[in-house]
């Protein structure tokens, strides 16, 4: 799994979409916190992350479009079912390959932290809260976008297709803002990723919001192996 | 070996292979023949753990590729049809990828090394793999398959697209490997399994339709073992003479073929050899031979006669 952890990672860097994911990432937050934190002079870190939050729904496509589909297009997926690899080693690989870049990309957030560390004194434990958050938030996006990517040859109908769903997903819970039902409600509000980030956002560490991601994530490694695994009966 | 049992793929109703079987010892060089679309590809891939069979087992060294995959394919260096390479690597970077995806427990360096020697890469080895020649892609692909080196390659079609002088490398390269691996290579060119390899499969529509060393299988393809005599001297008297050689069973007229002789196609019967007697009984009325040709089938006309019945079926 390492190896492919590895090649996947560098292989970011071999193209010019790993230096675009981790550009426009630095450039928005730093924007952000030009405009919202430094300009307003104050140590309140949150807009940052507001933007970072809806950012991320957007770009992270970018890194997951040809986590598979690029593999099926040149055939180096025989590779994977050929070597003496199980396809969870394979599908983890490349989901932590990619988890890799996210976590450089939104590491920024410590940098603007430190810069303000110099005119008061930031509460580094809420940071980290929410960083942990935003983490969270990262894997379970590029879990929808390694399954989607799974599904097809095409980078650009993998980046639009996980595009899609990732801003459904983002106003799933709009869906019942009008409805009498509070089972409904319920059901959507689960399954929003911004409804269990507000618990991070505020500084909460709740188990539920942790098992929401952990879990929803597991669930779409777990269909990307068995999409993975099918493709042999094809 | 390799061991596959009643191996069979179906997509709907279209049988890719049917009922493929055949085993392979230790140190074999075995070619898989047969035209394009006819199920080498498809067995190589079920073999490797590529595909899954509809039916049939597949057992490599002991292992079956279904129930202990990852043993199993420990044991199989593989270079499918389509080397499968990343465009954006090194060569020395995709080595080291595979070595740590095979998890190759040997002294790294020295072992990619050794390989780049065998296979004449070296001299590319820091060059990005989308900037290097078919050929040298090739041989990538092949280096690919030996890391860790597994006792079994399977190589489908190595030489496709090659020019003929790469060819000839790429085969000098099998028959060099050969001497330490048990392989299988497929092929759609007769020339190139006839070279370096000491058996042959012979696989039509899905089926296997000959199995054995090359002259065996010529040998159970032509029907009888007329030759073809041509004579300097008079018609009539020649083909009485040679009608009653005990042996001969047939004659018939060829006709003339080259001016002052006549041509003759000796039959005879079931597994008597008469040329020699043929030689002397012309020789004792001074009826010089100018040639006597073999009427056995070459590879390629046995090739041909298994496809094409197979076609008419």
């Amino acid at each position: 799994m390492r190896a492919i952890i590895k090649r996947e990672f560098s292989s970011y860097f071999a193209h010019p979409v790993g230096y675009l994911f981790i550009g426009v990432t630095f450039l928005m937050a730093s924007f952000s916190f030009f405009i919202d934190v430094f300009l307003y002079g104050t140590t309140d870190i949150s807009p940052v992350f507001s933007s970072l939050f809806g950012l991320m729904y957007l770009i992270v496509p970018l890194i997951t479009m040809r986590l598979l589909s690029e593999e099926k297009r040149h055939k180096t997926e025989q590779i994977f079912y050929t070597s003496p690899v199980t396809m969870t080693e394979v599908v983890l690989g490349k989901f932590f390959g990619a988890c890799l870049v996210y976590i450089v990309a939104t590491a920024i957030v410590f940098v603007h932290q430190v810069v303000l560390a110099f005119y008061g004194s930031p509460e580094w434990g809420l940071l980290i809260c929410r960083y942990l958050g935003l983490v969270l938030l990262g894997g379970l996006l590029i879990g929808i976008g390694l399954v989607v990517s799974a599904l097809t040859e095409s980078q650009a109908v993998a980046a639009i297709i996980t595009l899609a769903v990732t801003m459904i997903m983002d106003r799933i819970d709009s869906l019942t803002q009008s409805s009498s039902s509070e089972t409904l409600i319920k059901i959507t509000e689960w399954i929003s990723p911004g409804h269990h980030f507000t618990g991070f956002f505020n500084g909460i560490l709740n188990v539920a919001d942790i098992f929401y991601y952990i879990s929803m994530t597991g669930l779409l490694l777990f269909i990307a192996v068995r999409i993975l695994d099918r493709k042999r009966w094809a | 070996m390799i061991e596959v049992n009643g191996l069979t793929k179906r997509y709907g109703e279209k049988y890719a292979i049917k009922d493929v079987g055949f085993k392979i010892g230790e140190g074999e060089i075995v070619g898989l023949l047969g035209p394009n679309g006819a199920g080498k590809s498809t067995t190589m891939n079920i073999m490797t753990g590529y595909l899954s069979a509809t039916s049939g087992t597949v057992s490599v060294n002991g292992f079956d590729i279904r129930e202990n995959p990852i043993e199993a394919k420990k044991n199989i260096g593989y270079l499918p049809e389509l080397p499968p390479l990343y465009p954006d690597m090194t060569v020395k970077a995709y080595l080291d990828f595979m070595f740590n995806l095979k998890q190759v427990k040997a002294n790294r360096e020295e072992h990619i090394s050794k390989i780049c020697k065998l296979v004449k890469i070296d001299a590319v080895y820091p060059r990005l793999i989308k900037n290097l020649s078919k050929g040298f892609r090739q041989r990538v692909g092949i280096a690919q398959a030996l890391i860790g080196t597994p006792p079994i390659l399977v190589l489908d079609e190595p030489t496709v697209g090659l020019d003929p002088k790469q060819i000839v490398e790429i085969r000098d390269l099998i028959a060099n490997l050969g001497r330490r691996h048990t392989i299988l290579v497929s092929s759609h060119i007769l020339h190139e399994i006839q070279a370096v390899c000491n058996r042959i499969i012979i696989i039509n529509q899905g089926e296997i339709v000959a199995d054995g060393k090359r002259d065996d299988i010529i040998r159970k393809v032509t029907e009888d073992a007329r030759f073809t005599v041509r004579v300097a001297g008079p018609r009539d008297e020649v083909a009485k003479t040679l009608v009653k050689i005990a042996g001969v069973d047939k004659i018939v007229d060829d006709g003339v073929r080259e001016s002052g002789s006549n041509d003759f196609i000796i039959i005879p019967k079931a597994k008597v050899d008469v040329r020699r007697e043929v030689f002397e009984r012309l020789a004792d009325r001074k009826w010089p031979i100018i040639s006597m040709v073999s009427g056995q089938l070459t590879l390629e006309e046995v090739f041909l006669r298994l496809t094409d019945t197979a076609d008419s079926e």
